[in-house]
């Protein structure tokens, strides 16, 4: 019934039709409250002229709960999934020749009867839908140069439109793109030519407003959050390099010309000599009837060592909530202080409405890398579920002045626990006892535990504790599902003396970063033994969901495998994750993000895996999920990260039920 | 020397040679199917184990046993060489086939079951003279 009503062609029927059709089809398998619930959720989201059937923003929706209305897909079929189609872009590096190792985050869209990508050589692809056929190409002609990541990346493209967009006219819909050398392109989305009246000739150049403290382009990786005629614009720079950095800024751009319309400075005038960055480099989200943006803000430069840093600075490290028409700053909420660890606030908050004791709050959670799951009144910033202040480990660095206390989240139960997994025998006799002679010698005071001289182990790390996808939520259970990584990693300190003996002398500087311009430059790696093994106990990442009316934790399962040479680990050791889940109307959570090159279906209800698909690389993009023409769509991209393993890729694989 | 009589070999000392080549060829026969596999495996982007050194290992271990079994079915290896051939060919059965087993290649896992029955043929083929 579903199918036949969807395949009727003509293009402006079939728009009508959708969306009535998934609502039919949620009063069949959920009830009418159900789907009334969903579809509102979904038309309530969605970017500017969007419907329920696209995924026409980074997240899905702007309030970054990447969720999917869709019914077709369920857990009784969905081991029937083939591939429908896959591309290959061609656009690849495994940093063997000049070019850089390429990673590949970009979340499809769907929008606009298309499937638009971003690549990390900054070309966009337009495809089509249903059978894979380039559509057209854009070359941005960005720079393949390490500028400020190590990689080439990218997180995708986005979408805007007219509010009437008149058919034929050019750009009246576009797709911007960003690259590493901080150009933003603006193309035609029908034909992919640029748009003359954004910027010069369909590019602004970003790094005109870099004035302060500039030592690299204000690199453009994660595509711009667009609401109304806005873009908003964060930008990512060159950690650990450097004590005093650009200083973070968000750009509210005119869609239309690239006029900027305000700017939002994490850091004060008064501070920029001292330090940098604080900024944002992640995706974020958008109460549409509210018309305010959620910031995540990440740690201000070098990231290791506060001592030059003032105390005070209250958006570092934070979500903050801003007046999109205004700029202002409504609410901040710091979520580690005088952060020393890089614990950037690293993903968009997902906003919802919370159904608590009889009452509905406009909340939003975020997530972390400190494992901590914060859910706050998304109208004031103040935490529904108790944020409590505890006395941390002081610092015994010369200088520091780390925060004596740190905000702890108990419910929900934090991704990672508070102390670290401990010595796995396994590594250890693998390593003739390597690890626990390491772990013995390093500053271990638990959560918290500040950098050291002598050497700290810390956990969770900067890789730990859930990364930039965030996670997804069911906004009709409110439940929530987030991937995680149990990462622990070793933070040493070293003087600016011997820290220049150490390059000099021609030491392995993998692990070193200079913090150029404060005392002490850093000595950063992940507890591995001399084999590679992790040298602490499994699970390494973990698929979690929770009810978020009681902040109970569901379920808790291993998630992935870790490969090795090629070899699969297993399944209960799980892997460190980077990516994000989806979750459908039909309680179908879609996620890669593992380190096995598999994506994977799991059962909402339970967490078991309902299905399973090799790929040709980790994929740690979330996915997209869309209608098209009756049939449901899942699309991977499928890229790979150095984080995870050198494997990478450059196809994009969607996947479909049978005819 | 020996003498064959379509179905039978019959050494010098009088063994019976009818059930060892049969084993050893099924053995040869698995490791040039695993060695194909594998190469496969190691050319194929959608394996899952394409460019990687564990499968690298399994066409090397595959190639070894292959000329092992061939050996051991074709010649008449004395008794050293022909006993280090026959467990250096168990070992690296068992070898390839556990990491076959950490590849999730269920083919070649598959091939070093049967080149496992071929080695027990060989090896009862001895027991029988």
């Amino acid at each position: 019934m579903q199918r036949t009503e969807l395949r009727l062609s003509r293009p402006g029927a079939r728009r009508l039709l959708t969306p009535l059709a998934v609502l039919a089809a949620l009063c069949l398998a959920g009830g009418p409250a159900a789907a009334q619930d969903a579809a509102k959720n979904a038309a309530n989201n969605a970017a500017p002229g969007a419907t329920q059937n696209e995924w026409s923003t980074f997240n899905g929706d702007l309030k970054a709960q990447k969720f999917s209305p869709l019914t077709q897909i369920t857990p009784a079929n969905v081991k029937d999934l083939k591939v429908a189609w896959k591309v290959h872009t061609g656009d690849m590096s495994d940093g063997s020749g000049v070019t850089p190792p390429s990673v590949w985050s970009a979340t499809p869209l769907f929008v606009n009867n298309t499937v638009y990508l971003g690549t990390p050589f900054y070309r966009i692809f337009a495809i089509e839908p249903d059978t894979g056929k380039v559509k057209w190409t854009y070359d941005s002609k960005g720079e393949l140069k390490a500028l400020t990541q190590p990689d080439l990346k990218n997180r995708g493209v986005a979408y805007w439109q007219a509010d009437n967009p008149v058919a034929g006219k050019a750009c009246d819909k576009r797709i911007y793109i960003g690259t590493m050398d901080a150009k933003l392109h603006a193309v035609d989305a029908d034909t992919g030519k640029p748009c003359a009246d954004f910027g010069k000739a369909g590019v602004l150049d970003i790094n005109v407003y870099n004035t302060q403290n500039a030592k690299w382009p204000l690199s453009l990786l994660q595509p711009p959050t667009v609401f109304k005629d806005y873009l908003l614009l964060g930008w990512a720079g060159k950690d650990w390099d450097q004590t005093v950095d650009s200083p973070g800024t968000i750009f509210a751009l005119d869609a239309r010309t690239g006029a900027v319309r305000w700017e939002f400075h994490s850091l004060p005038p008064e501070v920029i000599d001292k330090t940098g960055t604080a900024n944002v480099w992640a995706s974020m989200s958008v109460d549409p009837e509210r018309q305010i943006l959620y910031i995540p803000v990440s740690s201000p430069s070098p990231n290791f060592y506060g001592g030059d840093i003032p105390a005070g600075l209250e958006v570092i490290t934070s979500v903050t909530a801003l007046d999109i028409p205004t700029g202002k700053m409504l609410w901040s909420r710091q979520l580690v202080h005088h952060d020393i660890w890089d614990l950037d606030t690293n993903a968009a908050p997902t906003l919802f409405d919370l159904e608590k004791d009889g009452k509905t709050i406009p909340a939003l959670i975020q997530t972390s890398k400190q494992g901590f799951l914060y859910i706050l009144d998304r109208t004031t910033g103040e935490p529904i579920y108790p944020m409590v202040e505890k006395p941390v480990p002081a610092s015994t660095v010369p200088g520091e002045h780390a925060s004596p206390t740190q905000p702890f989240v108990d419910l929900p139960k934090p991704v990672v626990p508070d102390k670290w997994p401990g010595v796995y025998d396994l590594a250890d006799w693998a390593s003739l006892g390597y690890c626990s002679r390491t772990a013995k010698s390093l500053v271990d005071q638990g959560r918290f535990t500040p950098p050291s001289l002598q050497g700290s182990l810390v956990y969770p790390g900067t890789i730990g504790g859930t990364e930039w996808g965030g996670g997804a939520l069911d906004p009709r259970s409110q439940t929530f599902v987030v991937n995680s990584s149990s990462a622990v990693q070793t933070y040493q300190l070293m003087t600016r003396a011997d820290f220049d003996k150490a390059v000099s002398g021609g030491s392995e500087t993998g692990g070193l970063f200079p913090q150029t311009g404060g005392p002490y430059g850093m000595n950063l790696n992940t507890f591995l033994n001399p084999i590679g093994m992790p040298c602490w106990k499994p699970p390494y990442g973990t698929l979690a969901a929770y009810d978020l009316k009681t902040g109970a934790q569901l379920w808790n399962k291993p998630f992935g495998q870790i490969q090795k040479w090629g070899f699969y680990m297993p399944e209960s050791w799980g892997t460190i994750t980077i990516g994000a889940p989806v979750i459908t109307a039909t309680g179908v959570v879609f996620i890669g993000a593992s380190m096995d090159s598999r994506v994977r279906a799991i059962d909402l209800k339970t967490g078991e895996v309902l299905w399973k698909a090799l790929v040709e690389a980790p994929a740690v993009a979330m996915p997209a999920v869309y209608d098209y023409k009756g049939k449901q769509y899942v699309v991977f991209t499928v890229g790979g990260n150095s984080i995870l393993t050198p494997r990478v890729s450059d196809e994009i694989v969607a996947f479909s039920l049978p005819d | 020397m020996s003498s064959t009589t379509g179905i039978e070999t019959v050494d010098r000392r009088g063994a019976t040679w009818g059930v060892r080549p049969l084993g050893a060829w099924i053995m040869a026969l698995a490791a040039l199917a695993g060695l194909i596999v594998s190469i496969l495996n190691y050319f194929n982007r959608d394996s899952g184990i394409a460019g990687e050194p564990g499968t690298i290992l399994v066409i090397v271990s595959t190639a070894i046993l292959l000329v092992a079994a061939v050996i051991l079915a074709r010649a008449r290896p004395g008794a050293f060489l022909r006993w280090f051939l026959v467990i250096g060919c168990l070992v690296d059965i068992l070898g390839t086939g556990f990491a076959a087993y950490l590849l999730e290649s269920q083919a070649l896992l598959l091939l070093m079951l049967a080149a496992l029955v071929g080695w027990i043929l060989h090896v009862a083929g001895r027991r029988s003279r």
